[in-house]
C-alpha cells in the first residue's frame, strides 16, 4: 500500500468534492460535467474518473456484512 | 452462534449474565471460539445501542455502553478507565476494534490453517463471508489504513457497515451524521478501496 502524502490527501479531498457533486447529476451528464469541472487538472481528471469507473464496478464490493448473519437476537424495538 | 438462553431479551448482556462472564473467562483463556462468540454479542449490542440514539435523537440522553461492551473493550485494550467523547468517538472505536479483531484473525488463519473436524467458530465464519464476497481481509484491513489517514469518517463507516453489520440510518444515528452523507460517504469509500484492492 502506497504511503499517503499531501498531495494524496489534497488530490483526495478535491476528488471527494468534485464526486460530491458529479452523484448529483443525471448518469448521462456525468462525464460532461466531469470535464468540464477538471478541464485544467489532468491529474484530478484521472483520479475522478478512475474512481467513477470504481464506483460503477463495486456496486456489490463489500456489501454483505461479515457478522451481519451470525445476529444472535435482532433487537426488538424499545 | 449460541447465545446463553438465559439473557434478557431486550439487552442482551447489560447484567453480564454468568454465561457471558463465563465465555469472557475463556476468551482470556485463549479461546477464539469464545472470542467470536464475544463479538457476536458486542455487535448486537452496538446495533441496540445505534438503534437507541435513534429514538433517542432529540432527547439529550447520553451513550450508555452496556457492561459487555465496556467489559470486552476494558480486556481488550488493558485500560482501566475509557472516557468517551461523545458518540461518534465510542463507535469510531467500537469499530475500529471489530475490525482488528477479525483482521487478526484472518492473519493468524493464513498463517496456520487448522485441519477439518474442528468446530466451526464464528470468526471463521465470518471470513468465509469475506471469501465468498472475494474480499482479501488483510489487503482490505491496509487499504482501510490508508482511507484511514484520508478519511477518518468514510473508514469509521466502513468498518461499522462491512464488520458490524449497522444499517446505514443506524450508522447516521451513531456518527451524528445525515443517512445521505452516511450513503454519499460509504458509496465513495467502496469505489476508493475497491481500486486500492485491484492496483
Amino acid at each position: 500500500m502506497k504511503a499517503v502524502g499531501t498531495m494524496n490527501k489534497t488530490l483526495f479531498q478535491r476528488a471527494k468534492q468534485v464526486l460530491t457533486e458529479v452523484f448529483e447529476q443525471r448518469p448521462d451528464a456525468r462525464s460532461a460535467y466531469v470535464a468540464r469541472v477538471c478541464h485544467d487538472d489532468p491529474a484530478l481528471h484521472a483520479e475522478v474518473c478512475a474512481l467513477l469507473d470504481a464506483e460503477r464496478a463495486s456496486e456489490h464490493f463489500i456489501e454483505t456484512p461479515l457478522f451481519g448473519h451470525l445476529r444472535a437476537s435482532l433487537p426488538t424495538s424499545t | 452462534m449460541d447465545a446463553p438462553a438465559d439473557l434478557p431479551a431486550s439487552s442482551a448482556s447489560d447484567a453480564l449474565a454468568p454465561a457471558i462472564t463465563e465465555v469472557l473467562h475463556a476468551w482470556e483463556m485463549g479461546d477464539e471460539a469464545a472470542l467470536g462468540q464475544l463479538m457476536v454479542l458486542v455487535c448486537d449490542d452496538l446495533r441496540r445501542m445505534a438503534r437507541q440514539q435513534m429514538q433517542r435523537e432529540h432527547a439529550g440522553h447520553t451513550l450508555q455502553p452496556t457492561a459487555l461492551v465496556n467489559e470486552v473493550f476494558l480486556r481488550f485494550h488493558d485500560r482501566r478507565r475509557v472516557q468517551w467523547d461523545g458518540r461518534e468517538h465510542f463507535f469510531g472505536y467500537a469499530a475500529q476494534t471489530m475490525r482488528r479483531v477479525l483482521i487478526d484473525h484472518a492473519r493468524g488463519r493464513n498463517a496456520s490453517k487448522r485441519g477439518d473436524g474442528q468446530r466451526p467458530l464464528a470468526l471463521d465464519e465470518a471470513l468465509h463471508v469475506a471469501a465468498a464476497q472475494n474480499v482479501d481481509l488483510e489487503a482490505l484491513g491496509e487499504a482501510l489504513d490508508s482511507l484511514d489517514d484520508l478519511d477518518p469518517r468514510q473508514a469509521r463507516i466502513v468498518e461499522l457497515r462491512f464488520f458490524v453489520g449497522l444499517t446505514h440510518e443506524e450508522i447516521a444515528a451513531a456518527l451524528e451524521i445525515s443517512i445521505a452523507t452516511v450513503k454519499r460517504e460509504w458509496r465513495m469509500a467502496k469505489a476508493w478501496l475497491y481500486r486500492a484492492l485491484r492496483d
